[in-house]
């Protein structure tokens, strides 16, 4: 967020504290209803995700669990199948004839080409009712006449005499294997039995059969018998030890005749799986299918990681929009601020020039009092001193005139200084009307009024080209008067007085000069030349108030323009002073 | 006392006595110092000009031929004098000259607003305000004839 500061203000005397109280109350609020939908969206997503999480995995799990199912069904088809055929084989007639008379090795004979039809049976043999071994194709006379009651097949088929499909077993004859039988009985006509057929299947057979199944990435189909050994598991030798798998609680609860789905970890590697188990129920088989929980979760996983980025992308999403949002928002209030700011500074602005404005009129008003008050004494004091001269001059000595003049000259003096200073006081008050001034006819016009006003000889006064200004022609009349005035005066002890009048334009400057070989002055005391009552000559010398270039100054200044000097006692001066040229001043 | 009012032809309006005395002086010496009559504020002035208070007996048949008139006075001020002279239909037609130390723009302006006759600045120099002074009285005195 970018800093809540306002701009910076530099004078510490403005008060702006309180818009910014009232901005930070209101960014609170700005920053609980970005929050709030914030949070709903988190809140969202974190919902959806365990939804989504659960029925993916459900998914997952169900998508096992019918592996297991439809393996389950397929199993137990086959072991249909091979039920039939066995049933097929002893129901035929002339089969069953034989064996009613004790014909077994005939009987044999009939099924001789069993083996070769079905590869997948290892072996057929024929049984009396007591489980001893009558006959087989392949022919096996070593176990002929020994007794198999002990089997497993055995058990099951004389239960109720009904078709039964075995565990795994290892067989006796030689080349001894694995294998599972399906005993079936033989009837005679009048629904006797006279015995039992028994099909020896390969385990392999399965494994063919189940093949086409694909439990996906890591994962096993494997089919246990009503024991809990192994019919056949993808991983482990078809032939060589029966393995018991009765520990595992997926294949107990399966054998039971229960079908779930369950997460369990594998005590030998520590790995999560997941078993799907399956009762395959006429026949008391189980089918598992078994896989590694990563494997089996991995499209879950895929898909909450895919939905966790979609999820933080939104969530950047809205960050940056609330961010940018946050940020013009900040940009207006802060124009707004910056508005609010400019607009109390032009209101004290105002003020103060409302003050300075009072200042001036009660310097006006001052100005009038000198104007009135000062010149009224000083008209008496020169009133009654003439009067003293009139009336009582004849009783008045040499000394007594004298000093009767200097009364009257000084109030006379006095009173020119305050009229100076009421001048002085007045330029610059006024607003300028600027307009175009012919400086060469107001100099001439100025030169003309010196020289009239000059004490001793009349100086020579050259009047050079001058570029024409803007300005208030009689304030530069006045300029002129001052400089040239002051020229003719300084000079006036020369035996021979000259003074120059030039000008000319530098840049868009105009630049006029008043120079002469006067008694000029010492560049020491520069700083003094302008300043209003200060003179650098004594009044004996040169007579003056000490006004005149104090308002040659403040005029120029007024009209937008500088004034300088340069000088050397008994050398001359030369006066400068600019205006602007082009366009003149609009002040 | 009513009857040394009756050949008053000047009202001299003047709150400074050394001013005052010299104007006198001044008109004095064209003979015009002596009918008239020096007050000292703008109350008394407007008072002798509508024969009230002290003034109450002076005669209405005799009118003042010219009136001069100091700007800053104490109570009323020239410029209120002034309007109100100029107000009054009966002293409308008195000629009045307005005499200061002023030399301000505004208060010229403010008086030939208000219809003044004349409007003079008293200069320092004594030689130059016993002219002034004389010149603005022989003008009005002598020159100018009032519609009777």
């Amino acid at each position: 967020m970018p800093d809540l500061e306002l701009p910076t203000v530099q004078s510490p005397s403005i008060s702006i504290t309180e818009p910014v109280h009232a901005s930070g109350r209101k960014e609170w609020w700005y920053f609980v209803a970005l929050a709030l939908p914030l949070a709903g969206i988190v809140l969202l997503g974190a919902l959806t995700y365990r939804a989504i999480d659960r029925e993916l995995t459900a998914a997952a799990l169900s998508r096992n669990a019918a592996l297991a199912g439809l393996t389950a069904v397929m199993v137990s088809e086959k072991l249909d199948r091979l039920v039939d055929i066995g049933v097929s084989l002893a129901d035929r007639v002339r089969f069953r004839e034989l064996i009613a008379v004790g014909r077994w090795v005939e009987a044999s004979r009939i099924l001789a080409r069993v083996p070769a039809e079905f590869p997948f049976i290892d072996r057929v043999a024929l049984f009396d009712v007591d489980g001893t071994v009558m006959g087989g194709i392949p022919d096996t006379p070593e176990v002929i006449g020994r007794s198999f009651a002990y089997r497993d097949w055995y058990r099951g088929v004389t239960r109720a005499w009904k078709p039964y499909v075995s565990e795994v077993y290892r067989r006796a004859a030689a080349p001894s294997s694995n294998v599972f039988g399906v005993a079936v009985p033989i009837r005679s006509d009048r629904q006797q039995v006279l015995g039992v057929l028994l099909l020896q299947v390969r385990l392999e057979t399965l494994l063919d059969w189940t093949r086409s199944v694909d439990v996906g990435d890591a994962g096993v189909l494997y089919v246990v018998d009503q024991r809990a050994n192994v019919v056949f598991h993808p991983q482990l030798p078809l032939q060589g030890d029966l393995v018991d798998f009765s520990a595992l609680p997926s294949v107990s609860e399966a054998l039971a005749g229960r079908k779930g789905v369950r997460e369990e970890v594998d005590p030998r590697s520590g790995d999560a799986r997941v078993i799907a188990y399956q009762p395959v129920p006429k026949y008391g088989w189980a089918v598992i299918a078994d896989q590694p929980a990563r494997a089996a979760f991995e499209a879950r996983n895929d898909q909450l990681r895919y939905m966790l980025i979609a999820y933080a992308l939104i969530v950047a999403l809205f960050g940056l929009t609330a961010y940018l949002a946050s940020r013009m928002v900040l940009e207006r209030k802060q124009a707004a601020d910056v508005q609010r700011t400019n607009a109390e500074l032009e209101r004290r602005v105002a003020e103060r020039t409302m003050q300075l404005e009072a200042a001036m009129k009660e310097l006006e008003g001052f100005s009038y009092s000198v104007s009135h008050d000062l010149r009224a004494p000083l008209r008496a004091i020169n009133g009654f001193a003439r009067m003293l001269e009139e009336d009582y001059g004849e009783r008045l000595d040499h000394e007594g005139h004298r000093l009767l003049g200097v009364v009257r000259s000084s109030a006379t003096q006095m009173g020119r200084l305050i009229d100076d200073l009421l001048d002085f006081s007045r330029v610059g008050r006024a607003p300028l009307t600027p307009k175009p001034v012919d400086m060469a006819a107001l100099a001439r016009d100025a030169a003309g009024e010196a020289a009239a006003a000059a004490d001793g000889a009349a100086p020579a006064i050259e009047l050079g080209p001058l570029p024409p200004a803007r300005g208030d022609p009689a304030l530069l009349r006045q300029v002129w008067l001052n400089l040239i005035g002051n020229a003719v005066k300084f000079s006036s002890r020369r035996d021979a007085p000259r003074i120059g009048v030039s000008g000319r334009l530098q840049d868009s400057v105009a630049i006029y000069c008043v120079a002469d070989n006067g008694t000029g002055f010492d560049m020491r005391y520069y700083d003094k030349l302008f300043g209003v009552f200060q003179r650098l000559h004594r009044q004996e010398e040169f007579s003056g108030t000490g006004v005149g270039l104090a308002m040659v100054q403040r005029i120029v200044a007024h009209h937008g323009g500088k004034v300088w000097a340069e000088g050397r006692p008994d050398h001359g001066a030369s006066f400068f002073f600019s205006l602007p040229a082009k366009g003149g001043s609009d002040v | 006392m009513s009857e040394a009012f009756e050949q008053i032809e000047i009202l001299l309006v003047e709150d400074s006595p050394a001013d005052a005395e010299m104007t006198m002086r001044a008109l004095r010496k064209f003979n015009l110092g002596n009918r008239l009559h020096w007050v000292q504020d703008g109350a008394e002035a407007l008072d002798f000009l509508r024969r009230g208070g002290a003034y109450a007996g002076r005669r209405a048949d005799h009118p003042l031929r010219l009136v001069v008139l100091d700007l800053k006075l104490p109570k009323v001020d020239g410029i209120e004098v002034l309007r109100q002279i100029k107000a009054d239909p009966e002293t409308r037609g008195i000629p009045v000259v307005m005499m200061t130390s002023s030399r301000e723009e505004r208060d010229m302006v403010d008086s030939y607003s208000l219809g003044v006759n004349s409007y003079v600045v008293k200069p320092v120099d004594f030689a130059d305000f016993a002219e002034t002074v004389s010149k603005v009285g022989l003008y009005w005195m002598l020159t100018n004839r009032v519609p009777e």
